[in-house]
């Protein structure tokens, strides 16, 4: 077991380092490069606090749309992430044909997209939701 | 080409043009990237001193196909009281200089997108800027396009917005690399399928929007970056200009971070412009949203050697999720009421 304090806790102090000590310090391009990279650093806090529910959520929601039993026994994070991407071009198939253009399994589609983005944005940019 | 010999090839040209002594001093490149080169200069021709810019297009011959020609619309543009710079001299490779360029005034002023909106020099200039950025479009879009001289536009415009979508997921299906991206591809069917008919065929800037144009303390002092020009729908670039990106974080004020639509909308009106077709001008700005997450992609996907140039490209993947989001939200109301 790795000691305290975790990859969340670290990368805030990292995000905190560069926003207040940095920036303040810099001008111009070199200023904006540092608020983008405290960005960053709070993004990868989030992604390591949230990431592993969001993409349990992902692959549950995903099945369900495509009309599958979510499979819970992925294993190891090569494998979930390939399960991932199967689904995704599953439904991206489907939509490039046309399946998704009206009626009820639209709204479907339409509800999990929301939902899916949603995810993405409680990591990336929660302000926006 | 270096430096001190590009500045010596400018006066040469720049004499022999001109009929006139010409003496060249503080040329600086200002700006640029993989498709241009600014730089400015002073420029003692006989008697007269003068404040230009250079303006070069890419080195690659690949990419000054593709090149608007930017003088011919710039004098255009000027000839019908569209803020810009005035041109003088354009050339070719033959001109000595390495590449295509030509000459225009260095007009004062900013172009930093969150100084615009943020600091306190610029209060007034963000009070007059939704009429004057109306009244620029007005003027744009009655530009004649039977004039000769943008012919070159023909061959660079896609029939409509459904060519335009099919375009950019040609771009995407290239460079995807099996990621899959749904709600683009959603969003893109919907597009594909509820363009609306076009109000007018007019010259379309295709690239209006606050960071594109310079202001100082007063207001507007040029409307830059007309390398997306095309014809189409003059209420495409109403769209583009509400687009979420280019409010940059003031997102309570849909156009460009400075006021609601229904004010653009009405001084655009009232500047000459054509009767504005609300439902028309609400697809440009989904389909604009839909295109800066394409762009998003794009970029992110522009690595060299398996690492990125600087941070803010590496960052621009993770913004996709917010111009998804915003068309997705617009989205919402036309899908209920289409039942």
């Amino acid at each position: 077991m790795l000691d305290k304090p975790d990859a969340k806790d670290l990368l805030e102090a990292l995000a905190a380092f560069l926003a207040n000590d940095v920036v303040p310090e810099l001008h111009g391009r070199k200023r904006f490069h540092a608020l983008v990279a405290a960005n960053v650093a709070r993004i990868l806090a989030r992604e390591s606090e949230l990431g592993p529910s969001v993409q349990e959520r992902e692959i549950v929601r995903l099945s369900r749309l495509l009309g599958r039993e979510p499979d819970g026994a992925a294993a190891s994070a090569e494998e979930r992430m390939a399960l991932e991407t199967a689904l995704g071009r599953e439904l991206v198939s489907r939509i490039d044909a046309g399946e998704a253009d009206e009626g009820p399994w639209r709204d479907e589609v339409y509800a999990y997209l929301r939902e899916t983005v949603a995810d993405k944005l409680r990591i990336d940019n929660p302000r926006m939701l | 080409m270096k430096s001190k010999d590009l500045e010596k090839a400018l006066t040469a040209f720049l004499s022999e043009r001109s009929g006139e002594d010409v003496t060249v001093t503080g040329f600086v490149r200002m700006a640029g990237g993989a498709s241009r080169a600014i730089y400015g200069f002073d420029a003692r021709i006989g008697d007269e001193e003068h404040s230009l810019v250079l303006r070069m297009d890419a080195m690659s011959p690949a990419l000054q196909a593709q090149s608007r020609d930017e003088f011919a619309l710039l004098g255009v543009a000027r000839e019908r009281g569209v803020t810009v710079p005035r041109v003088y001299w354009d050339g070719d490779q033959s001109a000595g200089l390495g590449s295509k360029f030509f000459i225009m005034d260095r007009v004062r002023g900013e172009a930093i997108a969150r100084k615009l909106l943020r600091d306190d020099a610029y209060a007034a200039t963000r009070e007059c800027l939704p009429e004057e950025l109306a009244r620029e479009l007005a003027r744009i879009h009655a530009i004649p396009v039977s004039d000769e001289r943008l012919v070159f536009l023909e061959s660079l415009s896609v029939a409509g917005p459904t060519e335009e979508v099919a375009r950019y997921i040609d771009v995407l299906d290239a460079l995807g690399g099996g990621h899959p991206q749904p709600v683009l591809r959603f969003v893109a069917r919907w597009l594909a399928h509820n363009a609306p008919t076009p109000t007018s065929r007019a010259l379309v800037h295709g690239d209006f929007r606050i960071g594109n144009i310079m202001f100082d303390e007063q207001g507007l002092t040029s409307v830059l970056d007309w390398e997306l020009a095309h014809f189409g729908d003059s209420m495409e670039d109403l769209g583009w200009l509400c687009v979420r990106a280019w409010r940059f974080g003031v997102d309570d004020q849909p156009v460009g971070g400075l006021c609601d639509r229904e004010r653009l909308f009405e001084a655009y009106e009232r500047e000459g412009g054509v009767s504005v077709d609300p439902a028309a001008v609400r697809y440009w700005e989904i389909l604009g949203n839909w295109k800066w997450a394409v762009m998003c992609v794009m970029q992110a996907g522009r690595r060299n050697d398996g690492s990125y140039p600087d941070i803010e490209l590496a960052a621009i993947g993770r913004r996709i999720a917010d111009s998804e989001w915003e068309a997705l939200s617009l989205l919402e109301e036309d899908l209920r009421s289409a039942g």
